[in-house]
């Protein structure tokens, strides 16, 4: 009698969020999984509900609204689901724990946001080396297209721009500028300081707004990133800082918070962290040099290739760091 | 055909107190606008010369003819009564054009001069302030007492 197949059963709230990076490391989890064992995903909706989506679909085992779990004791363990699975959780929230205890109960639970982690719950780690253990890190994959170094992107008439990824919230107006865009025109006032935020590039040069163009796809940001002098991600994304990686990817060195998933990136010698705006304005200068920035962007490309850049590697990785069994 | 998808980052925390304020930012860019073509080349004035120089050229023909001298000497007294500009009017007045088309070229050459100024004076004084609220404000962060977290 053939042993049935290996399940991962994953717990998602954040999978339908088109803009979030939690579900992008989700999906790109649940996808390497797929290779090795059975994916059950589960996901706030009616219990017995079934939601194609692509190469996945969507189990309900309840709800108490749009976007929350069911109510303790009230989750329903999906037909598909079977066995003792190998259970992943987005965030590590008292809720999902909940849910994922009562769809699999007495399974250890692995987790891919949601730090200081609850007991029982080991936290997967996407970014940085942990005291000299690289091997702990899931080097998930973050795919680019090169082609979008080819040309750059139509709204600009240039390159070569300063790149900063707006840490404001919401839609706020382009001027006055978040401020450390500030800081850089005003400082490098012969600079064009392109800040992407709110679906929009807007251009700055010599402390004056001088257009705004928008940014509608994923391929408009890459051909951002690739014609770039250097990003400078003012709020990089909390799990694997993924636009960081992709500019690296496109050999774009960056500049990223000194507290951040993207400083590993930096530190691994593809760009510079700083802490506050004088510190961030001296990384720009640093890196304005030539010689400097080839130096990281060569160093950067490689980093990121190596470590994000391999599918094969990343799904061999899951397996590992999942325990799931290896393809046959 | 993907999104962006850039995460939606958290609200901006405020600053913390002593935190510099950012630069403020220009309502115009203090850019040099193209120059503009002098007055005195211009086509108008141009052909003002063009059409006196016409009229000069024609009245400097000597007129051998006595009843042609007459009869000239008669139609400059019939414009005069029908209140024609005289030669000597317009002589004048194409005179003044001059002039004024010469100060303002002199004019605008001063305005150039003044906008390319203002543009160093904002692009290199700018730069520079900057530069040295960044380095005081390191020097400051360096001598503060370190946070205590006891």
């Amino acid at each position: 009698m053939m042993d049935e197949p290996r399940q991962t059963l994953i717990c998602s709230r954040s999978w339908t969020s088109a803009d979030s990076e939690l579900a992008f490391v989700t999906r790109s989890l649940a996808g390497a999984a797929s290779r090795h064992s059975e994916v059950v995903v589960v996901v706030p909706s009616p219990a017995g509900s079934i939601t194609p989506d692509g190469a996945f679909d969507l189990a309900g085992a309840g709800w108490s609204g749009p976007g929350e779990w069911p109510a303790a004791g009230h989750a329903v363990r999906p037909a598909q689901l079977r066995g003792a699975p190998t259970v992943i959780v987005d965030e590590a929230d008292a809720a999902t724990l909940r849910l994922a205890k009562e769809l699999a109960p007495g399974r250890a639970v692995a987790a891919v946001a949601g730090r200081p982690a609850a007991p029982g719950v080991r936290p997967l780690r996407f970014s940085g080396a942990p005291e000299g253990k690289p091997a702990e890190v899931i080097g998930v994959h973050i795919p680019v297209n090169p082609l979008a170094a080819q040309h750059r992107f139509n709204g600009l008439g240039f390159t070569g721009y300063l790149l900063v990824l707006s840490d404001r919230a919401g839609a706020p107006e382009p001027r006055p500028p978040t401020e450390m865009a500030a800081w850089l025109t005003a400082r490098f006032p012969a600079a064009d300081v392109v800040v992407i935020e709110n679906g929009s590039a807007a251009v700055w040069r010599g402390r004056a707004l001088r257009g705004e163009v928008n940014v509608d796809t994923r391929t408009d940001l890459w051909r951002l990133l690739a014609h770039a002098k250097m990003t400078i991600d003012l709020a990089p994304g909390e799990i694997v800082a993924r636009e960081c990686v992709e500019s690296l990817r496109f050999g774009t060195p960056i500049v990223v918070p000194s507290v951040s998933a993207a400083c590993p990136h930096a530190d691994a010698g593809g760009g510079m962290s700083y802490r506050g705006f004088s510190d961030l304005l001296r990384a720009v200068e640093t890196l304005g040099d030539d010689e400097m920035r080839a130096g990281a962007a060569r160093r950067g490309r490689i980093y990121a290739d190596a470590r994000y850049g391999d599918p094969v590697a990343f799904v061999d990785q899951v397996a590992r760091q999942l325990g799931l069994a290896p393809a046959l | 055909m993907a999104t962006m998808a850039r995460e939606p980052v958290p609200a901006m925390k405020p600053g913390a107190p002593g935190d510099e304020p950012p630069p403020a930012m220009f309502d115009r860019p203090t850019d040099v606008t193209d120059p503009l073509p002098p007055v005195r080349g211009s086509e108008h004035v141009a052909s003002l010369h063009a059409a006196w120089g016409r009229m000069a050229a024609s009245e400097a023909v000597p007129e051998t003819s006595a009843w042609r001298r007459v009869g000239r000497k008669a139609r400059s007294l019939a414009d005069r009564g029908l209140g024609r500009p005289d030669r000597e009017v317009m002589a004048n007045l194409i005179r003044a054009v001059d002039a004024v088309a010469a100060r303002c070229d002199e004019l605008l050459e001063r305005l150039t001069s003044q906008q390319v100024s203002i543009d160093d004076m904002a692009t290199i004084y700018g730069e520079e302030l900057t530069r040295m609220r960044a380095e005081l404000a390191r020097v400051a962060s360096r001598a503060r007492p370190p946070a205590d977290d006891g």
